[in-house]
């Protein structure tokens, strides 16, 4: 009679086998979830536990989007700039009036040249301040002159000398002698202030010179225009207005009578 | 089959009859009390069971899932995120590793089934009578001899892919068995099957894990 072995042994033996290769366990972070859950769950109270993981979840998220938050904000920054700073230097060359004449292009030329090494010296800052006097001056034909002034202002409106014909011929030399001054008080100011300032003073002059030559010319213009002006009245037979015409080109010129036609000579001999 | 499905897709917190067999001892007892003391809001005791049994389970969903350990984590941490939630429902009238391990069953029928894999369904290799004795031959041949003194990595793989190949139905009640420390009585209650069928279940994969160890000898 054989003994039959109980299958419980046999068994035994594989199940001992099997838990010895069996032996995984979860991951530390799954038990860390589900204990955490369990905490939660199990004391209402413990919402500092969830205000704390949103927190962290706040603080990550912060930490992962900060480089991109600067470069943003870099950027922001530098667009911002970038449309302020052109406008600014729109205003300093905006031009106050309408395009100047050939002679004040050769001044400015002139002026840029004299106050090239005084840009190295001269704060930047100093230039907007300048441009803003500019338009100022333009408003106020009769602010005085400063030693920063530029060229624009002292140089009357082209729209001014061409109407000089039209004007009357004793208020003419008016904006010439002002200009005059202003170069003089120009001039002083250089004296007194930096040697690399005073460039800008003789380009002041040389500004002042081309302007004493546009005048005059405009002062012959009329010359003739009243001469004109003289001889139709007389051959109107106007004879009152016609001296009193003549009076008045006497004062502006001394040989008026020479400059008369033969035929009026006789009749401007009669004329005080 | 259908039935077996059936019975796992039951209602987890719902304890299904219970046999004598299934009668709660010390630790059972200990088990229960903690989870009732859990659901008072003791956190600590939720700590000792979940420690106490949280291997099995794990690797209850591992061996299921063929060392899939990325989706044995995500059912390991939604059976026990699911024990949390139904703390408050929880009676000591069943066993708690037999409510544990129906939860565990159900979510690993749900994963099969929106994987599109056929789970237990397919497994339920008909035992003849030779086929049952051919297995209770090969183990009256233990003849008190360990089969192994210590199992080398290379062995223990071997042993955990020989369990892979057993069909789906007895791995689950090998796993059961073994891991889950559950009965035979207790087994056939979870899985809705008569005693018979576990034990012939068991018979089959501690056959088929037997001729593995012996082959690593």
């Amino acid at each position: 009679m054989t003994t039959r072995t109980p299958p419980q042994a046999p068994d035994d033996e594989v199940r001992r086998a099997w838990r010895e290769v069996s032996n995984e366990q979860p991951p530390e972070r799954v038990d860390a979830a589900i204990l955490a859950a369990a905490r939660r769950a199990a004391d209402p109270g413990s919402s500092s536990v969830v205000r704390m993981d949103d927190h962290l979840r706040t603080r990550r998220w912060f930490q992962r989007w900060q480089p991109a938050l600067a470069a943003a904000g870099v950027c922001g920054l530098a667009f911002v700039l970038l449309q302020s700073l052109p406008r600014e230097s729109g205003i300093g060359t905006m031009p106050t009036r309408p395009s100047p004449p050939e002679q004040s292009k050769t001044t400015e030329a002139a002026a840029t040249e004299s106050r090239g090494p005084v840009d190295a010296q001269v704060p930047r800052s100093a230039e907007p301040q300048a441009a803003g006097n500019t338009m100022m001056e333009t408003t106020r034909p009769n602010a005085p002159a400063s030693p920063g002034r530029s060229m624009e202002a002292a140089v009357p409106p082209p729209a001014a000398s061409g109407d000089l014909s039209r004007m009357n011929p004793a208020e003419t030399p008016a904006p010439v002698a002002k200009a005059a001054s202003r170069a003089e008080d120009a001039e002083a100011s250089a004296r007194t202030i930096a040697p690399a300032a005073r460039g800008r003073a003789e380009a002041d002059r040389s500004a002042l010179g081309a302007m004493n030559e546009s005048p005059g010319s405009a002062a012959a213009d009329s010359v003739e225009v009243q001469i004109a002006r003289i001889a139709d009245l007389c051959d109107r037979g106007d004879r009152d207005g016609a001296a009193a015409e003549l009076r008045r080109l006497r004062k502006q010129s001394e040989h008026a009578d020479e400059l008369l036609p033969e035929r009026l000579r006789a009749w401007a001999r009669t004329v005080e | 089959m259908d039935g077996t499905i059936a019975a796992a897709t039951g209602s987890p917190d719902t304890p299904r009859r219970m046999s004598p067999a299934e009668a709660p001892g010390e630790r059972a007892s200990d088990d229960a009390d903690l989870m009732l003391a859990y659901a008072r809001g003791d956190a600590r005791a939720f700590e000792s069971l979940y420690a106490r049994h949280k291997g099995g389970t794990y690797r209850y969903f591992l061996r299921h899932l063929k060392g899939h350990a990325a989706t044995a984590d995500e059912l390991h941490q939604d059976l026990w995120l699911k024990v949390v939630g139904a703390r408050s429902r929880y009676s000591a009238r069943a066993k708690f590793t037999t409510w544990l391990y129906t939860l565990a069953r159900n979510r690993l029928i749900d994963h099969w089934r929106s994987s599109g894999v056929a789970g237990f369904a397919s497994i339920d290799e008909p035992e003849t009578a030779s086929a049952v004795e051919v297995a209770s031959a090969h183990m009256r041949t233990g003849d008190g001899e360990p089969l192994f003194a210590a199992l080398s990595a290379e062995s223990g793989r071997r042993l955990r892919d020989a369990l892979q190949d057993v069909p789906a139905a007895q791995r689950d009640a090998f796993l059961l068995h073994v891991d889950g420390g559950l009965s035979l009585a207790e087994i056939a209650t979870l899985t809705d099957e008569a005693e018979e069928t576990i034990k012939s279940r068991l018979r089959y994969a501690y056959r088929k894990l037997r001729a593995t160890l012996e082959d690593l000898q």
